[in-house]
């Protein structure tokens, strides 16, 4: 029985007692700016605006009032960006050669009743690694709030995905359960871009989407039922004052479609799709250290080395009977 | 614990590829077959053939240079041995004439201005290699190379033989095979957006205006991670074997423009190449930007950054990065930039171009043939 123990002890993933003994002793981030009065709302174009006011008003008949978003993703790839872009004024420090963040800081915004959290984060990656204590300072920042959707953001002209990416949806995932990949959304930014090798514009997109989203579901461990209850979709974005303008002047991707009011009704379906908002408290920061894989083995396990213990017993004792003389 | 063969490779790399170096006239002794395979004696109508020191003076007078002066004479009589070259015959001072009326004819073939100012660091160099020997002033020389290399072309008598050996190095998705798809202009070899297309070596020749250029296609590094690191070393391991047997005259190290910060430029990785093989491979090593007409991010304040800017930005970050790994902040490398995609903008000859208004495929080909006419002459001058 104690070789039962000790292999049950081994079993525990010792990468996340690890984390758990790293704790930070400075004071937590401060809030952001309180919530003040919506002004970027006003820069938008009058059609996003009235797109906008219409969701907002869906989400108030459900009596939903506040709508608080988490952007994380990898160095570079335009959080900040965007979420300038969505609050309509330059709340982030962006810069191509450095980074500008390096703890989570929260924004909030509040028009006629309804208020808007957007909390952007410093990258996940550091030199090559995941980096586990900017996810540390981004769970103690979220102390007592509740998230109602994540967006991921990575690029949409980066070609490949790799193991990095990988890690990082798995950090994520262990860091605040799994359960925050049913409340995501995949946002990918530089979307004005021209294709290479001549593939059109919907062929490149979707095939980039699905081979960040494949990458999503192996990180995270979620398989094809709970993908299919609970689908990741993709938001398409192009921050850069570049971007094209349709007739009512709204920002337009290459394929017509005004992406401020397309990513906020996605924002919007994912915060009211039934699945649980991820509450943040002590209990998610601590970490409940272990993950599920392979506990069902434990009684299994158990069983046969009991059987591998008695046939050494039996062993043993036939060898004690039939060479009773000794020594 | 390092085998024999792991101190004999290094040995071998940094004797062939650090004769490569642009400065290094004090470098190890030259590879004597590399000079051969150079085939410089073909356009020699003007040059005799000859053996040993003495007769190199009365050949000299004959052959009707413009100025025979004493001081000539005897420096060329004091000329030792050592550059008695194994089966080539040919004085080092004509074979860099030899090297120069090539480079005018190329310059002449490709279109490119011998005005400008790095063809003029060029002639410098070799100048000040051959005026360890006393020469008379260039000038003289250079008209005359030039006048030589104007009258070859036109007539297209002896055939300009040169050729370029270009190794690609660089993370994958970077745009390695789109670049020596664009240069030899058709699809020599397959590209994909989405995984990685290229998974061995592959040597992909084509000739460009008469020069003979084998581009060796390598697959891509994968960015560093816990996991890349032992396919990454397999793959430089691999591309190591295969230049071992003929190295290239350049080494290309490939980057994206547009994806160039923080966080991508990634340092581990070249401290990888670095320890697979050797500090002489940064040393003839160009940095190619593709995607270098996509749209820039924006600057602080929103304002969107000058082009020439953020070039020299990101260009000063690989520098620094290189320095970094190499332990030397000395080295330097010419950044080129490129742009494959095939709706880039073009000018009205049909020449793709940058947003700064260069011509990326003449600028290409100006410091390729600057890199291998440098090589060469350190070459013959060693």
């Amino acid at each position: 029985m104690l070789v039962a123990f000790l292999r049950f002890l081994i079993s525990l993933p010792y990468s996340q007692s690890i984390r758990l003994s790293f704790r930070c002793t400075s004071i937590p981030a401060s809030m952001g700016s309180a919530a003040r009065e919506w002004v970027g709302f006003k820069q938008f174009p009058t059609a996003t605006q009235d797109k906008l006011v219409d969701l907002f008003g869906k989400l108030k008949e459900q009596g939903v009032n506040t709508l608080t978003i988490l952007v994380m993703g990898k160095g570079g790839v335009g959080k900040s960006s965007t979420v300038n872009s969505l609050i309509g004024e330059r709340v982030m420090n962006v810069n191509s050669f450095q980074a500008e963040i390096v703890r989570p800081v929260m924004v909030s915004r509040l028009r006629s009743g309804f208020t808007i959290n957007i909390i952007d984060t410093p990258g996940l990656v550091e030199g090559g690694y995941v980096n586990y204590p900017a996810l540390e300072l981004i769970k103690r920042f979220l102390l007592n709030k509740t998230i109602d959707v994540l967006l991921y953001v990575d690029r949409l002209d980066s070609y490949r995905v790799d193991d990095l990416d990988r890690q990082i949806v798995s950090a994520i995932a262990d860091g605040f359960g799994k359960e925050i990949w049913s409340k995501s959304l995949l946002v990918l930014t530089h979307a004005q871009l021209c294709p290479p090798d001549d593939i059109s514009y919907e062929v490149f997109t979707s095939r980039r989407s699905e081979a960040v989203l494949k990458t999503i579901r192996t990180g995270a461990c979620i398989k094809k039922r709970e993908s299919e209850d609970y689908p990741i979709p993709v938001g398409l974005v192009e921050n850069s004052g570049r971007c094209n303008k349709n007739e009512s002047d709204e920002k337009v991707l290459p394929n017509g479609v005004a992406w401020i009011p397309s990513l906020v009704e996605e924002i919007i379906s994912i915060a009211t799709n039934g699945s649980k908002a991820i509450v943040v408290d002590q209990k998610l920061i601590d970490g409940s250290g272990s993950n599920d894989r392979g506990k069902l083995l434990i009684p299994a396990v158990i069983g046969v080395q009991w059987f591998i213990v008695e046939l050494i017993k039996r062993a043993i004792r036939a060898d004690i009977a039939k060479g009773g003389r000794s020594l | 614990m390092k085998g024999i063969m792991d101190w004999v490779f290094p040995q071998l790399l940094v004797k062939s590829l650090a004769s490569l170096s642009p400065g290094g006239f004090s470098g190890p002794p030259p590879v004597d077959q590399r000079a051969d395979d150079i085939d410089l004696t073909t356009n020699s109508e003007a040059l005799p053939l000859h053996s040993g020191a003495p007769c190199s003076i009365e050949s000299r007078r004959e052959s009707g240079t413009d100025t025979t002066t004493p001081q000539q004479v005897v420096e060329a009589a004091s000329q030792p041995c050592n550059h008695y070259v194994e089966g080539r015959k040919t004085d080092p001072l004509a074979r860099i004439e030899d090297l120069k009326i090539k480079l005018f004819r190329l310059l002449q073939r490709f279109s490119l201005s011998s005005d400008n100012l790095l063809v003029a660091k060029v002639l410098y160099r070799i100048h000040i290699a051959t005026s360890i020997r006393a020469e008379p002033p260039d000038r003289v020389r250079n008209t005359r190379a030039k006048a030589i290399a104007a009258a070859q072309e036109s007539s297209g008598s002896p055939e300009l033989d040169f050729s370029l050996r270009i190794l690609v190095l660089g993370k994958t998705g970077v745009g390695k095979s789109a670049t020596i798809n664009s240069l030899l202009d058709e699809r020599k070899t397959i590209t994909s957006a989405f995984q990685p297309a290229t998974d061995r070596i592959q040597e992909i020749s084509g000739s460009l205006n008469g020069v003979r250029v084998t581009f060796i296609d390598t697959p891509g590094f994968s960015p560093s991670s816990t996991s890349s690191v032992r396919r990454n070393r397999k793959i430089m391991l691999s591309v190591k074997r295969f230049i071992r047997r003929s190295p290239p005259d350049i080494v290309l190290f490939v980057e994206r423009l547009d994806l160039i910060n923080m966080g991508s430029c990634d340092f581990p990785l070249l401290k990888l190449m670095t320890d697979v093989f050797g500090n002489a491979i940064w040393f003839n090593t160009l940095i190619v930007m593709t995607h270098a007409s996509s749209s820039l991010p924006e600057g602080t304040g929103g304002y969107p950054v000058s082009y020439e800017s953020y070039v020299n930005r990101c260009s000063e970050l690989m520098q620094h990065y290189i320095h970094e790994a190499v332990l030397d902040s000395k080295l330097e490398n010419p950044v080129i930039l490129v742009e494959n995609h095939p709706q880039c903008v073009k000018n009205t000859r049909g020449d793709a171009i940058l947003p700064n208004g260069q011509v990326w495929r003449s600028h290409f080909m100006l410091l390729c043939i600057c890199s291998k006419v440098l090589s060469v002459a350190s070459i013959i001058t060693d």
